[in-house]
């Protein structure tokens, strides 16, 4: 074959391919042409409606700086505000709360990474939260702000980066405050940590993202408050266009008083509850996260009226296979004792003792059923029992607390061991009373107090009383303090200038709080720190 | 003998003729050649005080807090800082009005140009002003931060006419005396401005000491003193074997000398101070009012102001009486020995005060 005859056969095959080629790209076109051109959304109607004139779409086809962050309902909360107070945005209280649940299902946050700020969330009070580890963290982001807030962001890189110039521009004067230090230089060094620990992109989010837990029908409920002690009930979830009803009944195991409670529920994420409730004339919030399966919602609750009127509440789903154990009390065994153990939860009249895996020493006699929900069991602790905290369910019976073991009660604790009150009632903000609790303590296995084997027994009733701060200081100031009740409730007084006051000071000071307790035949004493401050008013603003 | 009783009967005299003309007498007198007033910088004005009597005279008006008063040698004129730190207002002392605003923010080619002044002063023959400015742009949907910078501003046209850059940290912007090219800025240390090339240096290290085992000093300059031929203001020191101390730090503002001791006592916290022209005592204050021996830094007197926090301390223009205000609605008049003698209550909560010597001539 010659050159020119190799070069029109090669030349024919191409014009055949781009013949081919063209013919079957243009049946995928026609093919195109039939379906409707898919729709691309940006995060939601309402974002794009609401945020879009300022945030455009950029050259990754994303919203500028919306789409390269992840909050919690209560972080895009605060963001939106801002974008109203600032920078103009006008919203409705629909559109407003539309754009929170769309950016908190897009660009949330995943259950695991929600959990680890459930506290900042729920705002807990007198909540000592861990000091984050990186020194530049500590030093350009602590003295201002809780963790809580940035550890409940995800960022790109660039976003967490452009804190710096966001907050050197909207408050100059933090290096002012900061003068101590180098807070630009420190500051990029502590975005750089926080863009490693708090990526956008997480297996987490990945696997969640897009899920939804459906909370309709019935739960049982456990819960703590601080002073009045646990409490039981039930609860039931009805689908509503918006979100969920719930309607909720408890009972204080302690004092048997009854609550009824209405909610209008919202779920953020898909596994976000955030609860308003009413009960009794009374207003309250409740924020919390579906666990696992979506069979169990733990979280925190808290008055409205008074943040530090607060509890732990959790929630059980419903089932009629096995027992569940949702409390027991007393919840701490002393060894070479007995104890007569009410257990509650549900399913119980099928619980065998032999369901439970006791701890070695510890044995059960038969149980006695009181109700499907209740039963008492007395467990006998031999002098030969292991002492510490166990789980005792199984594969046959569910238990969600841990038994505590232990052979002496060595002191008491009172929890919170920093309580912060704050004054109100009188302006824009209200009161935040502290709940303080007495907790019997043994030393553990180790015998050293203050270790972290040492276990932490029932609550304990005690006498409560405030001394000077410090110790020696003239304590006539405490009677500008606020109240200690007999329960352990500290209650603040309103705030403003106090005109009987030396320099019409206002009712605040530190105080010590002294707890004493009669246990097992010794009366034992401890101490708390109390400050009665001024208003949160920076919450109010930011 | 009646010769020289006559003679001796002069001299005394005119030497009592002499002194009562001179500046260490008080100024209530109609003879003086200037008028005293203290100029409180209060939330939506500034007040004008004649302490004297003492009462209120005047009420100009601005908007939001004062954070900064500067005036012209000859008192004339005054450069109030307020509105958000974002206006700078020119006052005619003698008509007690504002008679003009200049805003410093702006635009740029990629949004809004945000500055917000950290140290001001105007000029002592009052054509200008400079101010020490934070920037930033605000563009779309993000904030990028500029370099912070001290502006030269004519109060003629109102534009800024020049810049340098500064470092963060610059918190007073004051005159040497009879110099009209140098500008001391105080900032985490001391830098002179060289007014004539626009150019920054740094004069002490107080932040940054030369030797870090001398103390490295903290403080947040808002009480610039003048009057006395001092500024002064409380400092903590730090020490690299971790003592941490309070005193004073003065500085000679005609001879650049800058001293430093430190008060006998834990430090307690204290904002602003007085130092009278002979370097014998100083006066110190926010909850504690001191008297201190400026030699040893001996707190001689350990004193409170009469109803809690006050900001603002100094000494009147004849060094007879000290003048407290700010942290509350009260000028107070005390007599050097910390004694209140008078308190009157002003319109608004204050910041500061600044005591101003009007020159009576026209």
């Amino acid at each position: 074959m010659t050159k020119t005859r190799i070069l029109a056969v090669l030349c024919a095959v191409v014009v055949v391919a781009i013949i081919i080629s063209q013919l079957s790209g243009s049946q995928e076109t026609s093919d195109r042409h039939d379906d409707p051109p898919k729709e691309v959304v940006h995060v939601s109607k309402q974002v794009e409606k609401s945020c879009m004139s300022c945030h455009a779409v950029d050259q990754n086809g994303k919203l500028a700086r919306i789409e390269y962050v992840r909050k919690s309902p209560e972080g895009w909360s605060q963001t939106i505000a801002r974008m109203e107070r600032i920078h103009g945005v006008q919203l409705s209280a629909a559109e407003r709360e539309q754009l929170v649940a769309d950016l908190s299902r897009e660009r949330g946050l995943a259950p695991e990474e929600a959990e680890k700020v459930q506290y900042w969330l729920a705002d807990k009070p007198s909540y000592a939260e861990p000091l984050p580890q990186n020194p530049n963290v500590q030093s350009s982001c602590i003295t201002c702000h809780a963790a809580g807030r940035f550890e409940a962001q995800r960022r790109s890189e660039e976003e967490w980066k452009n804190l710096k110039d966001f907050h050197l521009v909207m408050f100059p004067s933090i290096y002012l405050n900061h003068r101590h230090m180098d807070w630009p230089a420190e500051a990029e060094a502590a975005l750089e940590y926080l863009a490693q620990m708090y990526p956008l992109q997480t297996p987490e989010w990945d696997k969640w993202k897009g899920r939804e837990n459906d909370l309709q029908g019935k739960w049982k409920v456990a819960g703590f408050q601080g002073t009045k002690g646990f409490y039981l009930g039930e609860s039931q979830f009805k689908k509503t266009e918006s979100g969920y009803k719930e309607q909720k009944q408890i009972q204080f195991l302690k004092s048997k008083a009854s609550v009824q409670l209405e909610g209008e529920i919202k779920l953020y994420g898909g596994f976000m509850v955030r609860a308003d409730y009413k009960a009794a004339g009374r207003e309250l919030k409740g924020t919390y996260n579906v666990q696992g399966q979506g069979n169990v919602i733990e979280g925190d609750w808290s008055e409205k009226s008074d943040s530090g009127l607060a509890g732990e509440e959790t929630y059980y789903k419903l089932q009629t296979e096995k027992p569940e154990i949702i409390h027991f009390e007393p919840r701490a065994l002393k060894k070479g004792a007995t104890n007569q153990v009410t257990l509650y939860g549900m399913n119980l009249g099928k619980l065998k003792a032999s369901d439970l895996h006791l701890p070695t020493g510890v044995t059960a006699e038969e149980i006695d059923v009181v109700a499907d929900e209740q039963a008492q069991l007395r467990l006998t602790a031999a002098d030969s029992a292991d002492i510490g905290s166990f789980a005792i369910g199984t594969d046959r019976a569910v238990v969600h607390k841990e038994l505590v073991v232990y052979d002496k009660v060595d002191y008491i604790k009172i929890a919170p061991a920093y309580g912060v009150a704050r004054m109100g009632g009188e302006g824009p903000m209200n009161k935040v009373s502290t709940q303080f609790v007495a907790y019997g303590m043994s030393k553990g296995k180790d015998g050293k107090q203050g270790t972290d084997d040492d276990l932490t027994l029932d609550a304990v009733d005690a006498e409560w009383s405030l001394a000077a701060y410090p110790e020696g200081a003239n304590s006539q100031y405490l009677q500008y303090l606020g109240t200690l009740e007999q329960d352990g409730l500290y209650t603040p007084k309103a705030e403003g200038i106090n005109p009987a006051r030396e320099y019409t000071q206002e009712n605040v000071g530190s105080a010590t709080v002294v707890a004493k307790a009669a246990v097992d035949g010794k009366v034992f004493s401890a101490q708390a720190h109390l400050v009665s401050t001024v208003p949160d008013y920076n919450n109010i603003v930011h | 003998m009646i010769k020289k009783a006559l003679i001796g009967t002069y001299l005394i005299v005119a030497i009592c003729f002499f002194l009562s003309f001179g500046e260490g007498h008080p100024v209530s007198g109609a003879n003086s050649g200037y008028m005293e007033r203290v100029f409180v910088s209060g939330y939506g004005e500034v007040t004008v005080v004649d302490p004297a009597k003492p009462e209120v005279v005047a009420s100009i008006k601005v908007n939001g807090p004062v954070r900064d008063l500067s005036f012209t040698k000859d008192g004339k004129k005054a450069l109030a800082l307020a509105n958000g730190r974002t206006s700078l207002y020119v006052i005619d002392t003698l008509g007690n009005k504002v008679i003009d605003e200049i805003k410093l923010t702006g635009r740029t080619d990629n949004g809004l140009l945000d500055r917000r002044v950290w140290g001001s002063a105007i000029s002592p023959d009052g054509s200008k002003a400079y101010a020490f400015v934070t920037q930033g742009e605000k563009r779309t949907n993000i904030f990028k931060v500029l370099p912070s910078k001290i502006l030269e501003i004519d109060l003629g046209t109102k534009e800024v006419v020049r810049s340098v850059e500064a470092p963060y940290g610059i918190h007073v912007l004051q005159w040497k005396p009879d110099d009209s090219n140098t500008v001391f800025v105080w900032g985490y240390d001391l830098y002179t401005l060289d007014v004539k090339e626009m150019k920054l240096s740094l004069l002490h290290g107080i932040k940054h000491p030369q030797k870090p085992e001398d103390g490295i000093g903290n403080y947040l300059l808002i009480w610039p003193r003048s009057h006395t031929g001092f500024n002064s203001f409380p400092l903590v020191k730090s020490y690299p074997d971790g003592r941490v101390t309070e005193g004073l730090l003065w500085f000679n503002l005609k001879t650049e000398e800058l001293k430093t001791l430190e008060f006998d006592k834990d430090p307690v916290g204290m904002f602003s101070a007085a130092v009278d022209r002979n370097q014998q005592y100083g006066y110190v204050v926010l909850n504690h009012l001191y008297k201190v021996d400026m030699k040893t830094g001996k707190v001689l007197k350990d004193s409170h102001p009469p109803h809690g926090s006050t900001y603002a301390i100094d000494l009147s223009a004849d060094e007879t009486k000290l003048y407290l205000a700010g942290g509350g609605n009260e000028f107070i008049v005390a007599n050097t020995e910390l004694q209140v003698e008078k308190i009157i209550t002003l319109p608004t909560d204050g910041w500061d005060l600044q005591v101003v010597k009007i020159d009576k001539q026209q």
